[in-house]
């Protein structure tokens, strides 16, 4: 009888053993969930090729040390769930925040399933996945599209750097010209709308400095303008070229070529390789690359 | 499915007409999650619970996907009454698989953002429990095989 209890008791232990190593089992689950959050910091997406940015994040921190990230796109319609695009994601860790960009093929408006595999520092690949909505028409100019003549404030119709940018120190240079006559001077153009001092994250607030930067790098052979997103920093009423330029949301960084088309946008993070990189071909194609 | 859809096309409406910011620009960001981004779950939750670091209106949206991306119908998102930072999401009955939670959230200072993570279900009995249940039925049977043995002994040397 003793001998049997015994073994009662060592079952009950094993039962109870079993049941504790519950969490990290997966056996039912054809994969673990990832861990890791995939959060787009860019927006106004458009059938095509449309650019979008995303942050990797564990935790409240971003993600530093990935080594890549392979997506797949499935149309959230096709009930077969069929891949249509793959493709290799680009980091860019020359910004505050380590971000990612990629141009997947979207051939139809709709909804847009994206599977991310993420190679993690230390070699194990895991998988998150996303949505993206693409819309048939952006808001914002697209790309080739001529960009609006816009007869934005400058330094000589507001003399008043402070009402012209929300920076700290704001930098007379972005304000000596309207995108109308970047447009006719045959260069190309950088256009910067964004409010680099009541923006608060460093989705947006540091762009301006890729700008800057950029601006340091190429000189005079390309236009630079910033418009600043409100007119009035008491009122908080944007500028007209917001409505004008289709913008529900900011920072923007548009790249014109010598033509005034929009060669290259950028919604949300932009480091100064990414857009150096979108310059490029322009500067080459003018002889001065 | 179909509703959800829409419910995706209103989002965009809503982020296309969205009127522009009228206080400082701030991308609020998600700091909490229940369950939080991995986590493996004995049982299927009925609630998603998502904290913001701003406040977010009630045209934000959570919609969920299944391990196959597709959509999974019957989630209702509302704003937290008693916390105006955070999303409860009601979600269907959901049965074992992998699921990713899609947001959508439009701050009350007009920005919007976007981003997703992933959670686990595994219901029903866990097949770490079928593996160790198995083991103990066969030592009991084992233990009872015993005990039969030995019991006519013990009476005989008893008697």
């Amino acid at each position: 009888m003793g001998r049997f209890l015994w073994m009662v008791v060592l079952v009950l232990v094993l039962v109870a053993c079993g049941g504790e190593r519950e969490p990290e089992g997966g056996v039912i689950l054809a994969g673990t969930p990832s861990p890791v959050q995939v959060v787009l910091v860019s927006g106004d997406f458009g059938v095509g090729r449309p650019r979008v940015s995303f942050v990797l994040y564990e935790g409240t921190a971003p993600l530093r040390d990935v080594q890549g990230v392979v997506l797949t796109a499935v149309s959230l319609d096709d009930p077969e769930g069929e891949p249509v695009w793959s493709g290799t994601a680009e980091s860019y860790t020359d910004y505050v925040i380590p971000y990612w960009v990629v141009y997947p093929e979207l051939p139809t408006p709709g909804y847009w399933g994206m599977t991310a595999e993420i190679t993690l520092a230390n070699g194990e690949k895991t998988v998150s996945t996303f949505v993206v909505g693409a819309l048939e028409e952006t808001s914002s100019p697209a790309i080739g599209e001529m960009a609006p003549a816009s007869h934005n404030r400058t330094i000589h119709t507001e003399p008043d750097l402070s009402k012209l940018s929300s920076g700290a120190n704001p930098d007379p240079a972005f304000y000596q010209m309207t995108v109308a006559e970047a447009i006719a001077s045959g260069k190309p153009t950088v256009v910067g709308i964004l409010t680099p001092g009541l923006c608060q994250t460093s989705f947006c607030a540091p762009v301006l400095d890729s700008v800057k930067q950029v601006r340091d790098e190429v000189g005079e052979r390309v236009n630079f303008i910033h418009i600043e997103v409100y007119a009035d920093f008491e009122t908080l009423a944007p500028v007209p070229e917001m409505a004008e330029w289709g913008l529900v949301t900011e920072p923007w960084v548009f790249v014109l070529d010598e033509n005034g088309r929009v060669a290259a946008k950028f919604n949300g993070p932009v480091s100064p390789r990414e857009l150096m990189a979108a310059l490029q071909p322009l500067l080459a194609a003018g002889g001065e690359g | 499915m179909r509703w959800c859809r829409w419910l995706v096309v209103v989002l965009l409406v809503v982020g296309g007409t969205a009127v522009f910011p009228r206080h400082l620009l701030a991308h609020t960001e998600l700091i909490e999650a229940d369950p939080a981004p991995g986590a493996i779950l004995r049982d299927a939750p009925d609630q998603l619970r998502l904290l913001f670091s701003l406040p977010v209106t009630d045209q934000s949206r959570v919609l969920l996907l299944n391990g196959d991306l597709q959509l999974v119908e019957g989630v209702r998102t509302q704003v937290d009454p008693t916390n105006n930072r955070q999303l409860l999401v009601h979600v269907p009955e959901l049965p074992a698989g992998n699921y990713t939670v899609q947001w959508f959230v439009v701050a009350a200072d007009g920005h919007e953002m976007s981003g997703s993570y992933s959670f686990g279900v595994r219901s029903g009995v866990p097949a770490s429990w079928l593996v160790w249940g198995g083991t103990a039925v066969l030592l009991l049977v084992a233990g009872w095989g015993v005990w039969r043995r030995q019991r006519p002994a013990e009476l005989s040397r008893g008697g």
